[in-house]
This record gives structure tokens, C-alpha cells and sequence, in this order.
């Protein structure tokens, strides 16, 4: 039971990697189908550094000269400045003849814009001017992106030709469709085999195979033994009784006890099977490990005691009327049911309760509170989706799953939430200041194998995502009217707990 | 920001408002809508911070929804105080930064809190509106403050610091003025449809400005009915958010650029609404303008109307597409709900107008 949600989580999280990728792939449909729209879309998504990559195919698509000069702050190019004046003259000479059209139509309700198209000439010479000045303010800054965007990402670098590539690059490992379709499928049966589903049918079919052994054998015995002519009283499998026999027990004989000994080794096979992959398994979650272990020494220990009292004469001529040596087994199946159904069960409860104890106590904010309860998180998570804002509600819940990993294993989500979140240009790139900063820093945390990787390394972005989700917040609250009726409910429950 | 506050039991809406996420499908449905032009959508589109969620939400409010009333602006408290706490924090973070000491040692008591531990619920504490105003009058943050072009800081923070009293209380409900004025970072995309005659619908779409946010705009690029672009004059001084390295006059220009060149716009008419006039008139009388427009005449540069007029020049050189006579200027105060009222209804004309030309 506790085993099938650990699989279920991998399963969700295959998910929200496809619906990304998803993301990714209508992304750069977009791009090619609408023609001119690629470039200008591109050109808002990029960041500097990038722009200087690109540069050249981005002029092309600019025809604006004064825009040229102000995107051409590459240090390593210089502007002619007479060129970039005449330049413009020219484009401004084009357009002033359109421009008086608009003098009419600019109606302010201030009524204070009024200008003749005498200040075109020295718009053109400002525009000059301040392209150099920020050509001074940012050249430091565009080495250092570009330093920044050559360790990080040094294979996107190289197909300077396609646009695509920077919407388009995937923040997993999948290289094509192929892949990640595969991957899919396995994650698919994954998810099935730890369904409730699964696990019915699998039980039904022991129990329909057990009953049509029992059927099958018992029948066959009966009709041999009822159609035998010489009325022996000799049967196959049991000494005396029989299949249709109600009123009293019956006692095995050698070959039936030979029956069930093979059917044990079967069903041992598969459980040492099942101990060997439980084992292997990277982590314990749900301490399904740990109650394997468990069960597995109760049963050797059964198993044991029930041969050796088996053995001993006396326990079984003597104390077997009072309690019977069988019993060894019994308790087992007890201790099994006890550790693997109640147990958890038990582990279930004591949790909430310390969440909810938690939860009074620490007065979370009731927008923590909603992405807590699984259902109210997928419905925030599918209304921020829809609002195409599903970064933060993801990053955030990434970061809480890093938080819960134990530190060996932290280091691959970490490099995820940095590459998901935290990388300009990435699908999922998360409206936070100065990105290219804060993921040199987190990058270069992460990459520092020396370093163990603190549970606490992303709070600030964890409460930057708090922060974004406010807004998207208030909008589910106020159109979800179960959201809304939680809120209200968590809203008494806290009153009552102050006062 | 766009708080849309339909709540969950206001049924009686005279208009019909939407504000769920604009999730039904831009690009399949609207097809057919954009052919028969019963329903106009207007994007609201701008580099980061240029105000375009403040005159989204003034336009719900002049058509009745959400924070019109008590009971909606109620669920809006914590997000005030939320903009109060960052105001705070982002101020004392820049005394530290800029190397001003706060001066009086019970203020540096209170950044500490603030810093540290304080939360939206504790300043349900009327105390608290003492202390924080004696943060906020402190010498050292008052200079931070005159130094605020050198950090990120709200354009409300003095409104909040000014109106503590009111804020810090257990009573407190906001005011339509607060609403308006506090900031949100939109996230996203949202929309809000409401009637305007002859059996058409308006669909006003906001959107978040910062880098991240602008490649999603494309979802709707190719819906759309009319363009309104919005940047702020105030920001003159200012550099990005996302990159603080970066002037926001040439964020905002090259965004200006990329959108009204872009192809699918030639036939959509344009509206520039340059906003924040109100900070703008306040901040060119200490600021000098002409230090950041080299080209501009320093004897005009206390003259708002010429420096506007420049600016005015300076976006629409970067027009080389789009037919100018479908492109419509005008200034803006976002903040101010006679003057939005009024822009927006000129606004509305212009499309229209321009729609029926079509």
C-alpha cells in the first residue's frame, strides 16, 4: 500500500516533466508557423548574452537602424557614429511623412503634446548618444553573461542557426520523442502496477487458481475414489475424509503434503524476487523496506518453529490437543496483517496529526495550507496552468521535495529545480530578479560535489515562489468556490485554536 | 495584478464578467470570434512595472466587479500588508546596501523584526503602525528613500507608510485606493469581458511585463483586436527588476519595438499610453531629466509637456511597420480613477472607431 504511493509519485512527476516538454514542443510549433512572429518572439525571450550570439540573424529582421544601434551593444563591434547619424537621418527622413497623420490623432486628455517635426532632427543625434552610454553601462555586465551562458549551457551554443533550440531545450535528459515515449510507457506500466487495480487482480487470481486447484484435485479424488470398485477406502491425496466431508477434519497424506511443499517454493521464489527489488529500491519512504525485513524474519522464525515443534513427539502427540503447533504459522499470517496493514495505517494518523498540530502552531499562510492538501494543490496547479503561470506553483513543489530527500540524494533534484526554474530561457523559467546571478550561484553550489547541499539551499526561492503565487492565489480563491469554503473552514478552525 | 474578486456567490452581476484564467483555448475558439467581431480583445501589454494591472483593475472597478465591494476587498487585506512588509524590507535591505545607517537604535530594533520575523498577521497590532512610521520617518531610511532609483522599491510605498494608522488595525478594510495602489507582480495571463454596446464584448487581457512573462503573450497574439501598450514615464531613472543592470527605458523601447513591428499587428489599431504622469511631474522637478536624454534641451527639463513630447518622439521612432494613422498617443495616471476612466473611454473609442473603419 505504502509502496504503490511512492510509485505513484515518480508517476506524477514523468507527468509534469511530458506536460513541460509539451510546453516546449507547442512552443516552437508556434514559432515556425507564424512566419514573422519567430523572430520578434524569440527576440522578447532571449536574454542579452544570447542576443549577441544571435545577433546577426536578429538584424536581419530589424529594420529599424536606431534600434540596431541600441542592440548592438556588443563591446566587440564598434559603431561608426557618423554612419549610425546618417543612418538614421535616413530612416527618419522615411518616416516623416507618416508622422503627421499621427500628430492629429495623438489626442491627450491633458491636451499637452504638441511638437512639430522639427525635433525629428535632434531625436536622431539623442538616439546616438544614448546608445553609447549604454554601451558603457552594460558591456561589464554582457561579459559577464557571457562567461555565465558558456559553462552552463555550452552545447546550445553551437546550432547558432535555430532559433527553436533556446525555447525548445529541454531541461531533462530526453533527447527526442522516441525517448521520452518509451519512457512513458514504462512509467505507465510503473503506475499500473502499483494501482489498487493491479494489486485486485492479482490477489483474485491466487484465490480463483487456489480454488480451482482445490476443485480440480478434490474432484479428481472423488470421482476416483466413488467409482473405485474395490471400495478400499484408499484415496490419493488425504487418508480419510474428503472434498464433500463436512462433519469432521481430514488428514493429509504424504502426497498431498508434497503438493503444497512444491506450491511453497513457488510462492518462496517470488517473494525472495520481491525481497531482492524491495531491497535494491533507492529509497524507503514509506518504510515498506523495513517491514519486509520484519516480516520476512517473523516468518523464518515461524517457519522454524513450526518444523522443529513438528519434529518433537511429545509437543506432537501431547500439547497438540491444547494448542496446536500449527499455530506457529497462524501467528505469523497475525504479525504480517499487523505490520503491514495496521502499522501503516497507524503511521498514517500519527502524521496528520503532527501536520495538523504543525500547521496551528506554525500558522502557515493559507495559501501554504492549499498547496499542502494534494487536492487543492492540483486544482491551484491546474488553475496557474491555465493562467500559463505554472512555474511557480511547480517550483514550489519541487523544492519541497527536495527538502524531504536525505542529503545524498539531494543533489540530482537540485540540479533540476536549477535547471527547470532558475535557467534563463527555460520553459518554466521562474519572474524572479536577476536569474543569470542567482544561477551562477546555485550552480555553482551544486556542481561543488565537496559541498553538501543544505535542506534549507532554496527558501529564498521557495518564498519568492509564495510571493509570485499571491496573485494566481487570490484568482482561484475568489472563481473556486470548494477552495473558497476550505479557506473559510481553516479560517474557524484557527479562531477556535487562539481563542 | 489583476485581482479579479468575482466571489463565489455573487451571482447577480450586471455584467457579465469573466476573470477565471484565460485558459478556453485561445487559439481554437477565438477563431471563429475574431471572423464575426462580437467579441473584441484588447491586450494590455508593457515592459514590467508600467502599470498595466492598475488600470486592468480600474477598469473592473468602473464596471462594478470585484472590489467594489466591502466583502471582496476584505480577502485583499493581506495582500496590502504584504506590500507594506516588502516596502519595509526592501528599504531597510537598501540602508544596508547604500551604507546609510538607520539612526535612531529603537528603529534598528524594528528593522531587525521586520527583517527577521515579522508577518501579515502582526500588524493586525495598532503598535505596530507607530513603529513602522517611526521606520519610515527615521533620517537614514528617509535618504534610502530619496535614493530609491539605485533599488527596486513600489511607486506606493510612501501611500502605505502615510496611511499605517488606517492599515495596522483589526478593523481594517481596504479601500478601493488601496487596492488600486498596492502592487502585485502579475503572474501569467488573465482576462475580464465585459458589454459595450451593439452587442459586442470587450475582452481585456492583462499580463505580467517582466522578461519571463513576455513569451507567453504570443498565446494571444493571434487574436487580437487592438493593442494597447503601456510604459512608464517614471522610470527614466530605473533599471529592470529582472536584470538590474539594465535601464528600463531601453527594456521598454525595445519592447515597444518588437511588438508594434510585429507582423500581426499591421492591421490592429495601437494605442501607447505613456502612464505614471503624476510621478513623473513629481520626479522631474528633482531629478534632472536631461542627465539620462543627453539629446534633450536642459533648459526644458523641468517642462513636463517637453519632456513628454520627447519621449512621445522617442517611441515612435522606433515605429517602422505599423501604418501610423491607426496608432493613437496618450498620457496616462493610472492611479487616479477619473483620469483612467477617462483615458480608457477615449481608448475604447479609438478601437471601436477603428474597428468599424475595417
Amino acid at each position: 500500500m505504502g509502496k504503490s504511493n511512492q510509485a505513484i509519485q515518480t508517476g506524477e512527476n514523468v507527468n509534469s516533466q511530458i506536460q513541460s516538454f509539451e510546453m516546449n514542443v507547442t512552443n516552437s510549433q508556434n514559432n515556425s508557423s507564424l512566419g514573422v512572429v519567430d523572430s520578434n518572439s524569440n527576440s522578447l525571450t532571449i536574454s542579452s548574452s544570447e542576443k549577441q550570439i544571435y545577433g546577426n540573424e536578429d538584424l536581419i529582421h530589424r529594420r529599424s537602424n536606431i534600434t540596431e544601434i541600441i542592440n548592438n551593444t556588443n563591446p566587440s563591434t564598434t559603431i561608426d557614429p557618423e554612419k549610425a547619424i546618417e543612418l538614421n537621418a535616413k530612416s527618419i527622413d522615411i518616416k516623416t511623412a507618416g508622422v503627421s497623420p499621427i500628430l492629429k490623432s495623438v489626442d491627450n486628455p491633458n491636451g499637452n503634446v504638441d511638437f512639430s517635426t522639427s525635433h525629428y532632427s535632434n531625436g536622431s543625434s539623442t538616439m546616438e548618444n544614448m546608445s553609447q552610454q549604454d554601451l558603457v553601462d552594460s558591456s561589464p555586465r554582457l561579459f559577464k553573461n557571457n562567461d555565465n551562458l558558456f559553462d552552463v549551457d555550452v552545447t546550445e551554443t553551437d546550432d547558432s542557426d535555430s532559433y527553436s533550440d533556446i525555447d525548445s531545450r529541454s531541461t531533462w535528459a530526453f533527447r527526442d520523442l522516441s525517448d521520452l515515449q518509451s519512457e512513458v510507457r514504462r512509467f505507465q506500466i510503473f503506475t499500473f502496477m502499483s494501482s489498487y487495480k493491479f494489486v485486485l487482480i492479482l490477489y483474485s487470481t491466487f484465490v480463483i487458481f487456489q480454488i480451482a486447484l482445490w476443485l480440480i484435485l478434490g474432484g479428481v479424488e472423488e470421482a476416483l475414489f466413488s467409482n473405485s470398485l474395490s471400495h478400499t477406502g484408499e484415496r490419493i491425496f488425504l487418508l480419510e475424509g474428503g472434498m464433500l466431508v463436512f462433519d469432521r477434519g481430514c488428514s493429509m497424506s504424504t502426497k498431498m503434503v508434497l503438493i503444497i511443499a512444491g506450491e511453497s517454493v513457488i510462492y518462496i521464489i517470488f517473494e525472495i524476487v520481491a525481497l531482492i527489488l524491495c531491497i535494491r529500491s533507492d529509497r524507503d519512504t514509506w518504510s515498506v523496506k523495513k517491514e519486509a525485513i520484519l516480516i520476512i524474519i517473523f516468518q523464518v522464525i515461524a517457519i522454524i518453529a513450526f518444523v522443529v515443534t513438528g519434529l518433537i513427539d511429545e509437543i506432537v502427540t501431547l500439547t497438540d490437543y491444547f494448542i496446536p503447533y500449527g499455530y506457529s504459522l497462524m501467528t505469523f499470517s497475525l504479525v504480517e496483517v499487523f505490520t503491514t496493514v495496521l502499522l501503516p495505517v497507524v503511521y498514517a494518523i500519527v502524521s496528520e496529526y503532527r501536520n495538523l498540530r504543525r500547521m496551528d502552531t506554525e500558522f502557515d499562510s493559507e495559501l501554504e495550507q492549499v498547496l499542502r492538501n494534494r487536492k487543492s494543490f492540483n486544482k491551484m496547479l491546474d488553475f496557474a496552468r491555465r493562467s500559463y503561470a505554472p512555474e511557480s506553483v511547480l517550483c514550489y513543489r519541487d523544492i519541497q521535495r527536495f527538502k524531504k530527500l536525505r542529503a545524498n540524494n539531494r543533489r540530482k533534484m537540485a540540479h533540476h529545480i536549477v535547471n527547470s526554474y532558475l535557467t534563463s530561457g527555460s520553459p518554466l523559467e521562474l519572474n524572479i530578479d536577476n536569474i543569470i546571478i542567482r544561477k551562477k550561484e546555485f550552480s555553482d553550489r551544486v556542481s561543488n560535489t565537496n559541498e553538501k547541499l543544505p535542506r534549507d539551499m532554496f527558501n529564498q526561492i521557495q518564498d519568492h515562489c509564495l510571493v509570485d503565487m499571491r496573485d494566481i492565489f487570490d484568482r482561484l480563491r475568489s472563481s473556486d468556490k470548494e477552495i473558497y469554503q476550505m479557506i473559510q473552514d481553516w479560517r474557524m478552525k484557527q479562531s477556535k485554536l487562539i481563542n | 495584478m489583476g485581482n479579479i474578486v468575482v466571489s463565489p456567490h455573487d451571482k447577480e452581476g450586471q455584467h457579465h464578467m469573466m476573470a477565471t484564467p484565460t485558459s478556453n483555448n485561445p487559439n481554437g475558439g477565438s477563431a471563429a470570434t475574431a471572423k464575426n467581431k462580437s467579441e473584441i480583445t484588447v491586450l494590455l501589454l508593457g515592459a514590467g512595472e508600467s502599470g498595466k494591472s492598475t488600470l486592468f483593475k480600474q477598469v473592473q472597478f468602473f464596471h462594478g466587479v470585484g472590489i467594489t465591494h466591502d466583502q471582496e476587498r476584505i480577502e485583499l487585506i493581506e495582500i496590502v500588508r504584504l506590500n507594506v512588509l516588502e516596502n519595509a524590507k526592501n528599504l531597510v535591505a537598501a540602508t544596508q546596501h547604500l551604507n546609510i545607517p538607520i539612526e535612531q537604535p529603537e528603529n534598528r530594533e524594528t528593522a531587525k523584526l521586520i527583517i527577521n520575523s515579522l508577518n501579515t498577521n502582526d500588524l493586525e497590532d495598532p503598535s505596530w503602525s507607530k513603529r513602522l512610521y517611526s521606520l519610515w520617518k527615521d533620517a537614514g531610511i528617509q535618504k534610502a528613500y530619496e535614493n530609491r532609483e539605485k533599488f527596486q522599491l513600489y511607486d506606493s510605498t510612501e501611500y502605505l507608510f502615510e496611511n499605517l494608522d488606517r492599515i495596522c488595525s483589526d478593523k481594517y478594510v481596504p479601500t478601493v485606493v488601496d487596492v488600486i495602489r498596492t502592487r502585485t507582480k502579475t503572474i501569467g495571463i488573465t482576462d475580464m469581458k465585459f458589454d459595450v454596446g451593439d452587442g459586442k464584448q470587450l475582452r481585456l487581457v492583462d499580463v505580467g511585463g517582466q522578461r519571463n512573462e513576455r513569451r507567453k503573450w504570443i498565446h494571444f497574439f493571434n487574436t487580437v483586436d487592438a493593442v494597447v501598450f503601456l510604459t512608464s514615464l517614471s522610470e527614466f531613472d530605473l533599471n529592470l527588476y529582472e536584470d538590474n543592470g539594465y535601464w528600463r527605458v531601453k527594456e521598454s523601447l525595445r519592447v515597444f519595438n518588437e511588438v508594434v513591428n510585429n507582423a500581426l499587428f499591421y492591421k490592429v489599431p495601437f494605442v501607447l499610453l505613456f502612464n505614471k504622469r503624476d510621478l513623473f511631474e513629481k520626479k522631474i522637478a528633482t531629478k534632472s531629466f536631461s542627465k539620462y536624454f543627453s539629446g534633450f534641451n536642459e533648459a526644458e527639463e523641468k517642462n513636463p509637456v517637453a519632456c513628454i513630447e520627447y519621449m512621445t518622439k522617442l517611441f515612435l521612432n522606433e515605429i517602422t511597420e505599423h501604418p501610423l494613422d491607426t496608432v493613437s498617443v496618450k498620457t496616462l495616471s493610472a492611479i487616479d480613477h477619473d483620469n483612467s476612466k477617462q483615458v480608457f473611454e477615449e481608448v475604447k473609442q479609438f478601437i471601436m472607431t477603428q474597428q468599424h473603419r475595417e
